[in-house]
């Protein structure tokens, strides 16, 4: 693969050599799980760059993707979900049940380019791929993200509507709401201060559980709209055979999910008082 | 199943119009993906050099793509693809995950909470694409290989599921009176405990094929799935992207295509639950 069709024996067997791979599976795994514990994710077979400092340029642009899509989808899906519960049973609740159904079925790639095909071909008001650092000109960049960050958004926005739908539905039926609306609190007061509030751990955990979805989606969205970011990368050491690079990548996506996970944890008790971390006394 | 219980279900089923009209486009996608080749009014692999990138009119239903081929008929074909990758691959998770759940689940212990458990957390901390990228890499491209990767990574998914069914229900009288009746743990699992958490598995099942029919239309889209000319979904998809301009109805198609039978799947699996499994909502 690296040295071509026609290299000798002799040059493959140095280069097997150089690269660990006349040694067993099992002591080219531990080899590699030692260089990562001192830092090292080790070169890529390709073009020899360093595995850790190509990662953690591309992180930023996936992350800023992220950021986006997640924004995007929040200010969809919470005052969705607000509303289609506080009306349960109206047009404006089934209308939103069939959306969210319709949401979830899109895959994201798909929504990816009809957008391209509605904003870049036929309204021509988007450029339709491409990325620009936003150090380099803001405008251009939040420019190119509007289309990726939406067809990630949308998708995301399904799921935490009906996850908001239905928790706030839980929510309104307890008796600290009859109590307070008794004592004849406003209804908005009543729905954004006590019922909202309390209904909020639940979507957190679900947008906290997308992120991983959405690491996924970038995979296909970075490819569609030619972002080069994390996922592409992943996709791009793929298809180029270059394992260290693509076992670097994969390491540190797992390690970002599993820090998202604490960091959903850690907000509940931020949520929801009651909910101690470490085992406090209660 | 007898035939009470049957006409019970359908009873309390077709009152959610919304999953019969799910089951009613499956229905209607299986008779296509089974009889393809007698349905299909053009030759999906015949490239026409004249009507290359036609628009949808009078000959072509749906138009032809870059190499003059039918959109109509590739999509028709491309159900087979679809629908086979969703059901192989959930199959391939049961058949695996199901067992393993099923005696982790009872016997719990050592393996269980640090073997299986553990791995399962490691797989399920990747987004799903990533891992059925990685694994198609590992296995080569192909429809076949794809299947079973996505198979793999939906394996999990049922092991926690089935263990934690179990863990309920056995606890539950009945299996404790079949234990000391002296019968052997495999019947107990295989004949008093599996038939009784069968509705939350079929549940999962439908859902996942909806999942499935996505990710190998993604793997598809990125190159690692079917490969040309075999007609799928997510390769029609890619190819048509590039034609966006002069033929938009080539991703349009295979797009509308793919949203339906998911959205179809996944109404058909809320009205399976609905019915099955009313406490879950």
């Amino acid at each position: 693969m690296i040295l071509g069709q026609e290299a000798s024996p002799e040059a493959l067997h140095n280069l097997r050599h150089k690269l660990g791979l006349d040694k067993p599976l099992s002591v080219q795994y531990f080899d590699w799980i030692n260089d990562v514990i001192r830092g090292d994710l080790g070169n890529s077979v390709r073009d020899n760059r360093s595995v850790a400092q190509t990662i953690f340029k591309k992180i930023p642009i996936t992350l800023e993707l992220a950021f986006l899509g997640i924004i995007i989808s929040i200010i969809i899906a919470i005052p969705a979900g607000i509303i289609a519960a506080v009306k349960k049973g109206t047009w404006f609740d089934y209308s939103g049940t069939l959306i969210a159904l319709g949401g979830v079925s899109m895959p994201s790639f798909w929504v990816g380019i009809m957008l391209v095909y509605l904003f870049a071909v036929k309204l021509d008001i988007l450029p339709p791929s491409g990325y620009v650092s936003p150090g380099e000109d803001l405008s251009e960049n939040l420019k190119l993200m509007i289309m990726p960050s939406l067809s990630l958004g949308i998708r995301m926005a399904a799921v935490t509507m009906r996850m908001m739908r239905s928790s706030l539905l839980e929510v309104l039926q307890k008796d600290y709401i009859r109590t307070a609306e008794a004592k004849g609190l406003p209804r908005l007061t009543l729905i954004i201060k006590h019922a909202v509030r309390n209904s909020l751990i639940s979507v957190v955990t679900v947008v906290g559980l997308q992120i991983t979805a959405f690491l996924g989606g970038a995979v296909i969205t970075e490819t569609i709209f030619a972002i080069p970011g994390f996922g592409r990368l992943i996709v791009q050491s793929i298809f180029n055979r270059d394992f260290p690079m693509l076992q670097g990548s994969i390491l540190i996506m797992s390690a970002m999910v599993i820090f998202v996970n604490i960091l959903v944890d850690l907000s509940y008790s931020y949520l929801d008082p009651r909910i101690k971390i470490g085992g406090g006394n209660v | 199943m007898t035939k009470a219980e049957i006409l019970r279900f359908w009873k309390k089923f077709r009152k959610n119009k919304l999953a019969v009209i799910g089951a009613a486009i499956i229905l209607i996608e299986v008779v296509l993906a089974l009889f393809a080749p007698f349905l299909v009014p053009f030759d999906p692999f015949q490239p026409d050099y004249v009507d290359y990138l036609k628009g949808p009119g009078n000959k072509h239903l749906l138009g032809t793509d870059s190499l003059g081929r039918d959109v109509f008929s590739r999509l028709i074909y491309g159900t087979r693809v679809s629908l086979s990758a969703g059901l192989i691959s959930v199959i391939i998770a049961l058949v695996i995950g199901v067992p393993i759940g099923l005696i982790t689940g009872y016997y719990q212990g050592f393996l269980d909470e640090f073997i299986i458990m553990r791995i399962t957390d490691a797989m399920m901390s990747l987004p799903s694409l990533v891992l059925a990228l990685a694994m198609s890499a590992l296995l080569g491209a192909g429809l076949k290989n794809a299947m079973i990767a996505i198979g793999i990574i939906f394996t999990p998914r049922y092991i926690r599921l089935v263990r934690g069914e179990v863990m309920k229900i056995k606890e539950v009288q009945f299996i404790e009176a079949a234990s000391s009746l002296g019968m052997s743990d495999l019947r107990i699992l295989f004949k008093h405990i599996l038939p009784n958490i069968l509705s939350p598995i079929m549940v999962q099942a439908t859902l996942s094929i909806a999942t499935g029919i996505i990710v190998e239309a993604s793997l598809s889209y990125l190159g690692m799935g079917t490969q040309p000319p075999t007609p799928s979904w997510g390769t029609m998809l890619s190819s048509g992207q590039g034609y966006l301009e002069q033929a938009p109805w080539i991703a349009l198609g295979a797009g509308t295509a793919i949203f339906i039978s998911v959205l179809a799947f996944n109404i058909f699996g809320d009205g399976l639950r609905d019915v099955l499994d009313p406490k879950l909502k």
